[in-house]
């Protein structure tokens, strides 16, 4: 597999499939681990973290996690692909930006991502569509459990897995969800809703992860800490969590439908005509007006559309897809016409497709 | 509409955003975004908080200030970045760290999965008998505080050593 089919190839947790996928658009899990003995990334020489790539590497490749998929060092990654990579949630900004040596593996689903020399030696993920997150823990543990028969961990029996930040000690586990959540924005509940959420214990963020704004409706929740309880008491905590969104998320749909179908109608149709007809539109808007058209979707008032299809667009509208897709860079203005004709070309097929 | 910040021009940006935990929502004009500019975005690092956190415990701050002798981090360099630069640092700053970590995790011990360790069939019976008392105590415990979850997590874990040492006697 190569960089091309990454942006070709459907993402697993693009799917749009798994439990409750009309709210939770994916699970995610990663686990931050690092070797023994050796100082971390940051801290680390250039040649000890060329050596541990190589090392991390000679153990992926006793794995068969990594089967037709992709094991490269970020440097011979050409910076488009890079970008792609970022956008499609695979890999951090940190992996791009720092100035360390760093690699990559990606498995052929693309359900399963390992960072090597990001902020830890090794940062593995686990990504699935729908509200998944248990499967997430099932995959994940199973290739730490394969990992740590080859690679020596630094771990110590009270702390647990050690990490370059305290904040990741312990469990060295994220397990995060990420939800769309129209009905309750429109509703205007989110707020007390999400302040619940804090209360309990629990991270939100946008769409973009640490620091970023909340765009499209999106939120990704996610647990705090890491040390003082097992993954499955973390992973329990978060589901409690998450099912009680979700059941909010369908009574604030529900009242919406009882209440206001035809002004809910309207901005649906709305966003739906402008998608298909816009010839200049902005990264922001698009964002917004697929939120629109999801949740239209997922009420039932637009039948024939591909979720996954839909769920795509929120990754391709952006600018190194775009780009990619052109196979020429684009200034910021005719980012917007590409993006624009890029939406209407799907949306067409889709209603081709159906007819 | 009028914006939020100057009050006179028709707000055309509406944006939340997360801050410190609150969600905020604005509605400004396009003028006072553009002044706002990365302001609006700039995003909130865990760094910052941990160095935060830090520096505002005297503990900390009568420290002198410690080296690790495996990566040559300093404690103070620490702070700044919020980034340990081994896995030895966590001795060398044991101290200091362990109120960093009861104020971040409100715990300072791990729980969770241990490394590399051996699945239970590889256990001897007397081992196994040993865990199983160690098991019963801890959901005695669990159910005296009320950690429901966890308990029901335990009494999984309880029947499975006991079916496994009913099969081994078989």
């Amino acid at each position: 597999m190569d960089f091309n089919k990454i942006s070709a190839t459907q993402a697993e947790w693009l799917l749009g499939k798994g439990p409750n996928s009309d709210i939770v658009m994916s699970s995610r899990i990663r686990l931050a681990r690092n070797l023994k003995g050796v100082p971390f990334p940051q801290q680390n020489s250039p040649a000890n973290n060329e050596k541990v790539i190589d090392v991390v590497f000679d153990a992926l490749k006793k794995t068969k996690f990594f089967k037709n998929g992709i094991i490269a060092r970020m440097q011979d990654i050409p910076d488009i692909d890079k970008q792609i990579l970022f956008e499609t949630h695979l890999i951090s900004k940190e992996l791009i930006t720092h100035n360390h040596a760093s690699a990559i593996a990606i498995s052929a689903a693309q359900d399963l991502v390992i960072m090597v020399n990001e902020e830890d030696h090794l940062r593995i993920q686990v990504l699935k569509s729908g509200f998944n997150i248990d499967a997430c823990w099932e995959l994940i543990n199973k290739v730490d459990s394969a990992l740590e028969k080859v690679l020596d961990f630094a771990y110590s029996p009270s702390l647990g897995y050690l990490t370059a930040c305290p904040t990741n000690v312990g469990t060295g586990m994220r397990a995060s969800v990420m939800l769309h959540l129209p009905g309750l924005m429109l509703m205007e509940l989110i707020n007390k809703v999400m302040q619940a959420v804090i209360k309990l214990g629990l991270a939100v963020r946008g769409f973009y992860g640490e620091g970023s704004e909340v765009l499209g409706n999106l939120f990704q929740i996610s647990n705090q800490t890491t040390l003082g309880k097992s993954e499955k008491e973390i992973i329990a905590n978060i589901s409690k969590v998450i099912d009680l969104m979700i059941e909010h998320e369908r009574n604030a749909r529900a009242m919406l439908n009882n209440k206001s179908a035809e002004k809910i109608k309207d901005t649906v149709g709305r966003s739906y005509g402008i998608l298909c007809n816009a010839h200049i539109i902005s990264s922001k808007e698009t964002i917004s007006l697929l939120s629109a058209l999801r949740m239209g979707m997922d009420m039932g008032y637009i039948t024939g559309l591909d979720t996954s299809a839909i769920n795509e667009l929120f990754i391709q509208i952006q600018p190194a897809h775009l780009q990619k897709i052109s196979g020429e860079l684009l200034d910021p203005g005719m980012r917007d016409v590409r993006r624009a004709q890029l939406i209407r070309e799907r949306l067409r097929q889709n209603n081709d497709k159906q007819s | 509409m009028v914006c939020d910040i100057c009050g006179k021009k028709e707000a055309t940006v509406h944006y939340t955003e997360i801050v410190h935990n609150q969600m905020i929502k604005m509605d400004i004009c396009e003028d006072c975004a553009h002044a706002k500019g990365v302001g609006i975005q700039s995003p909130f690092s865990i760094s910052d908080l941990l160095s935060g956190l830090a520096e505002l415990d005297s503990e900390v701050s009568a420290y002198a200030d410690p080296v690790c002798s495996c990566c040559g981090l300093s404690f103070k360099e620490f702070r700044k970045r919020g980034r340990l630069g081994c896995s030895e640092c966590y001795e060398t700053f044991k101290a200091p760290l362990e109120s960093l970590l009861q104020t971040i995790h409100k715990n300072t011990r791990h729980k969770g999965k241990k490394f590399r360790e051996q699945p239970d069939k590889n256990i001897s019976d007397t081992d196994m008998k040993t865990k199983l008392k160690e098991l019963k105590n801890e959901l005695k415990q669990a159910i005296e505080k009320e950690e429901y979850e966890y308990a029901a997590d335990l009494r999984d874990r309880i029947k499975d050593i006991e079916n496994a040492l009913k099969t081994g006697k078989k």
